[in-house]
């Protein structure tokens, strides 16, 4: 198992720093041979061509060093902590990315265990049920959330919310500390419909697992012993059917992550995507690398997270 | 050529499969896909009426998709304008109609794109094997440790920036790109199983090259699965497209399903519920087919992968 851990780490060591390397090129090499550098972009921004001024900055931002120096130096910052200052407002982007990666991770969680809560029962129920009418209603339901873009269901909500009972999402963004229930209000609804989409693909994979489940010889001895439904569904089948589960949780979770961008948008939350979103269109470099590299550092870790709930979850994988 | 006749046709169905003449081995096929999977064939329905309302969008659509009508802005459905009209007087019907066209040429380029690619890249690295592989295979782990969207939006937001960039063709490309690295491991799987059949080993004996065993021997074997992953991957790409120019990374001036609903309409959406409702329906109804037929079609081509989703 250990060896394992190790082994696990390392790949996930390694994916990063290929990450690192993949963001590097793109926005440092080939952006500014195809387009602008960054110093094009202030200067283009404050509406100064000086060349002078230009060639000033770039040696300040050490644009005027070899390529491999500028990675190195980019790396050791990033190691520190320290991910840059935007071009723009010249904030430190590692204070503006503590408050936001709370927004963007909290939203993901909740999303997940909504998407848990909506996906777990529905499966259950189809499986009991096989080729009744709840199976038919919620298989179909799966087909179809695939089908619609939750950022869809979230606009129909806020419109028809508006039109029929008078309702809008709030306005102002509080974080949970200065002000819980605000904050709340504001995160629920974005949340919840977040968790829409991967439900599609879990409610499915729960199904299929249960069905495989109750037909096997326990459950049988479990139910020749006289307990009840509830007790052999529940407690025998459901959780030998929660292993597949998890892999396609974890698989669903860049598809929630992503999700986030779009409903910081749409519900103007200041998390991590709408920072992208935003910093993209001013091709504020040193933001848009910070974003890209965190949001892959979440996937990577919550895919390690994926991989190693396997040996504690089922006592019969050991590495 | 002359097609046969209903009659003919009939009689024809009972001839042995070898001697039924091709249109109508091709229609019998398509009877019993019809039969065995109606979902599947719905969805190719679907999917026909979508490419053709594409094509056919100028002859279709009752008004030109631009056409400004300050008198007539924010109607609900009435007779002259089916699905009413947004603040512009512009017809949305016609806006939908012509906003299929983005769909699916991003739809098929991008699959058409990123599928080729990801048939080389994953049957190159199966036959370089060793540390090539390796290599390849980090480099995708790498790739797909960062969201789609997020590369998405990255990379159209820069190609935003530059000047002369047709978005459109831009979203092609990006899309494709990122379904390169997803798709490539399948590709690479099924050409490591064709790798170690002994008809590969029995070319190599023969002294077959690199090119020639990758696109005569291992190709030909994984074509089917490239498909199948192909058609699949469709209504994916239609959900991508539709949230890039939602979140306004699409082309200006064309209309497109995603940028329908937009943000900076929304104020008039709670005016006229049309505008929110129906872009949305197009882009499900989209999917929705391309999901079904793709996995009919896997179902078909492709028995190994029964029941994956």
């Amino acid at each position: 198992m250990g060896r394992y851990v190790v082994q696990r780490l390392m790949l996930a060591v390694v994916t990063l720093f290929l990450v690192t390397i993949i963001v590097f090129t793109l926005l440092r090499v080939v952006v500014p041979l195809a387009y602008a550098d960054a110093v094009d972009i202030i200067a283009g921004e404050y509406g100064r061509n000086d060349p002078d001024l230009m060639q000033k900055l770039r040696e300040e931002y050490g644009l005027t060093e070899s390529l491999p120096k500028q990675y190195l130096s980019w790396i050791g910052d990033l190691l520190r902590g320290d991910l840059g200052h935007s071009l723009f407002n010249g904030r430190a982007i590692t204070t503006e990315m503590k408050s936001r990666l709370a927004v963007s991770v909290e939203l993901g969680l909740v999303g997940l265990i909504s998407s848990v809560l909506i996906s777990v029962p529905l499966g259950v129920v189809a499986a009991v049920l096989q080729d009744r009418w709840p199976d038919y209603t919620f298989r179909t339901t799966a087909i179809l959330l695939d089908s619609v873009p939750s950022f869809w269901i979230a606009i129909l909500i806020i419109v028809l919310g508006s039109v029929w009972f008078n309702w809008a999402p709030p306005l102002e963004f509080a974080q949970i500390w200065e002000d819980p229930v605000a904050h709340v209000k504001i995160m629920l609804m974005p949340a919840l419909i977040i968790g829409l989409t991967p439900s599609a693909g879990l409610i499915r994979i729960v199904r299929t697992q249960m069905l495989e489940v109750l037909r096997q010889d326990y459950i049988r001895t479990a139910q020749a012993k006289g307990l009840s439904d509830q007790a052999v569904v529940l407690r025998h089948a459901l959780r030998n059917a929660l292993l597949p589960v998890v892999t396609v949780l974890g698989l669903s979770l860049p598809t929630l992550i992503a999700g986030t961008a779009i409903f910081e948008s749409i519900f103007g939350l200041p998390g991590m995507g709408r920072y992208l979103v935003s910093s993209v269109g001013n091709l504020d470099y040193p933001v848009i690398m910070s974003t890209n590299l965190i949001f892959a550092v979440l996937i990577v870790m919550s895919n390690l997270l994926v991989d190693l709930s396997y040996a504690y979850l089922d006592p019969r994988i050991r590495y | 050529m002359a097609y046969p006749s209903i009659a003919e046709t009939v009689d024809a169905g009972w001839l042995p499969a070898r001697e039924r003449p091709r249109p109508v081995r091709a229609l019998l096929w398509l009877l019993s896909f019809a039969r065995k999977k109606p979902l599947g064939f719905l969805g190719m329905i679907i999917v026909l009426s979508l490419v053709a309302t594409a094509l056919l969008a100028d002859a279709i659509a009752p008004y030109p998709p631009d056409k400004i009508d300050l008198r007539n802005s924010l109607e609900g459905p009435s007779r002259e304008h089916l699905l009413g009209t947004d603040r512009n007087g512009k017809d949305t019907l016609s806006r939908l109609i012509h906003g299929a066209r983005i769909s699916m040429y991003v739809g098929f380029g991008a699959v058409a794109l990123g599928s080729t690619g990801a048939a080389l890249l994953g049957i190159t690295s199966a036959y370089l094997g060793g540390w090539g592989d390796k290599l390849i295979q980090r480099f995708v782990d790498a790739w797909q440790a960062m969201p789609g969207l997020i590369i998405l939006i990255t990379l159209l937001g820069i190609a935003r920036r530059m000047p002369d960039i047709d978005m459109v063709l831009a979203m092609v490309v990006a899309i494709g790109i990122l379904i390169i690295a997803g798709q490539s491991r399948v590709i690479r799987s099924a050409a490591l199983a064709t790798m170690a059949t002994p008809y590969v080993e029995a070319a190599r004996a023969l002294g077959a090259g690199g090119p020639r065993i990758i696109f005569v021997h291992v190709l030909p074997n994984v074509l089917p699965l490239v498909l199948v992953t192909a058609t699949i991957s469709l209504g994916g790409v239609i959900l991508a497209e539709a949230s890039l120019s939602f979140l306004g990374f699409g082309p200006d001036g064309e209309p497109s399903w995603g940028q329908m609903l937009s943000l900076d309409g929304r104020e008039y959406m709670s005016k006229q519920p049309g505008l929110a409702i129906f872009p949305g329906l197009a882009i499900g109804l989209a999917v929705f087919g391309f999901n079904m037929f793709g996995d009919a079609l896997r179902d078909v081509l492709d028995p190994r992968l029964r029941g994956r989703r």
